[in-house]
């Protein structure tokens, strides 16, 4: 359950991008959570309702949008979309392949009502 | 409405001090492993093992442990005349690299070759987490069975090497060696296996001369950088 200590992260982030006027007015934060990142998103959920308790920042929610697990084949050089069990290119099978996206975890933008 | 665009990776901090991290190790010449496992697949076992076969090497070696309670695991090394750091993580289920950070002044760096960070027992959250360490080493054990690399794929294909451990065990276990081996190298090609038992100490030497190879191939890239 490292998606507490993840959400927690994804607060100290915003805030530190928010004055402290702005923070009560916050509405949405946005994250890009890849495939293979090992997050849960309805865990991070929870973890992002049990973080923000006790900020300024209770109106916020979390959008997640998740990203699927991509490669590049180093031999073919074919880019496709993998289930995280099969590390191989589905062209050429080669598994000297290298993942192009689907590994991150990242606070994409925060979305502010006006006054 | 406004819109902020941030795009900021939410580990950024973490991945930084282990960057910090890394550097210090690489300046102290220190190989720095990070030992990932579930619980009870013999890590602490392994280490006394370890430990025990490196006295004869002239290895400098030391330990940082990870658990989220007690001190029960340092404790058990106590009678090694190394240094030994208990890092308690108060419930949370993987080490970070502000934690190790903290702890990198009570190994004395002068004097380590070797650092082992015993990892929370967990094969999900430490995936994520960089400590800096030079590589990580996944440890499973046959009475877990020949499906882990599958159903924990991040873990296994974040290694560098896997350490099949319980090897004794494999006559009353349903454990098909070929086939977890198959299954991992399906996850990550380039993983270097190591088969141990803590129990008969099969495996252990040839797991030991390897950490030996890796310590003295840094020792002499220092010497010679």
């Amino acid at each position: 359950m490292h998606e507490l200590s993840v959400a927690q992260n994804i607060i100290r982030i915003a805030r530190g991008h928010l004055t402290p006027d702005q923070e009560p007015r916050l509405q949405i934060i946005r994250v890009r959570i890849g495939a293979f990142s090992t997050i849960v998103p309805e865990l991070l959920q929870s973890g992002f309702e049990a973080a923000k308790d006790g900020t300024p920042m209770s109106t916020a929610r979390l959008e997640i949008m998740v990203v699927p697990l991509r490669i590049k084949c180093n031999i073919c050089g074919y880019e496709s979309e993998i289930e995280p069990v099969d590390f191989a290119c589905p062209l050429c099978s080669s598994t000297d392949i290298e993942i192009i996206a689907g590994d991150e975890l990242t606070v994409v933008n925060l979305e502010i009502s006006e006054n | 409405m406004s819109i902020k665009t941030i795009e900021r990776k939410v580990l950024q901090k973490n991945d930084e001090v282990a960057g910090e991290n890394r550097s210090f190790f690489e300046r102290k010449g220190i190989f720095a492993l990070n030992l990932v496992s579930s619980p009870g697949s013999g890590k602490t076992s392994l280490l006394e093992q370890t430990l025990k076969n490196l006295e004869s090497r002239a290895i400098k070696p030391a330990v940082v442990i990870g658990d989220v309670q007690t001190s029960l695991d340092a404790e058990r090394l106590q009678s090694f005349d190394i240094p030994v750091i208990q890092l308690v993580t108060n419930g949370a289920c993987h080490l970070e690299a502000m934690l190790v950070r903290d702890a990198l002044t009570d190994i004395q760096p002068d004097q380590t070759e070797l650092l082992f960070i015993e990892n929370v027992g967990n094969l999900v959250c430490p995936a994520g987490f960089d400590l800096g360490e030079a590589m990580k080493v996944v440890i499973a054990s046959t009475t877990e069975g020949d499906d882990k690399p599958l159903k924990y794929p991040a873990m296994f294909r974040n290694a560098k090497v896997l350490v099949i451990n319980k090897t004794d065990l494999l006559p009353y276990v349903n454990c098909n060696m070929d086939q977890l081996r198959e299954n991992a190298l399906r996850i990550n090609p380039s993983l270097t296996i190591f088969e141990t038992s803590c129990v008969n100490g099969d495996g252990i030497d040839q797991w030991c001369d390897w950490l030996a190879r890796q310590v003295k191939e840094r020792t002499w890239q220092n010497v010679s950088g």
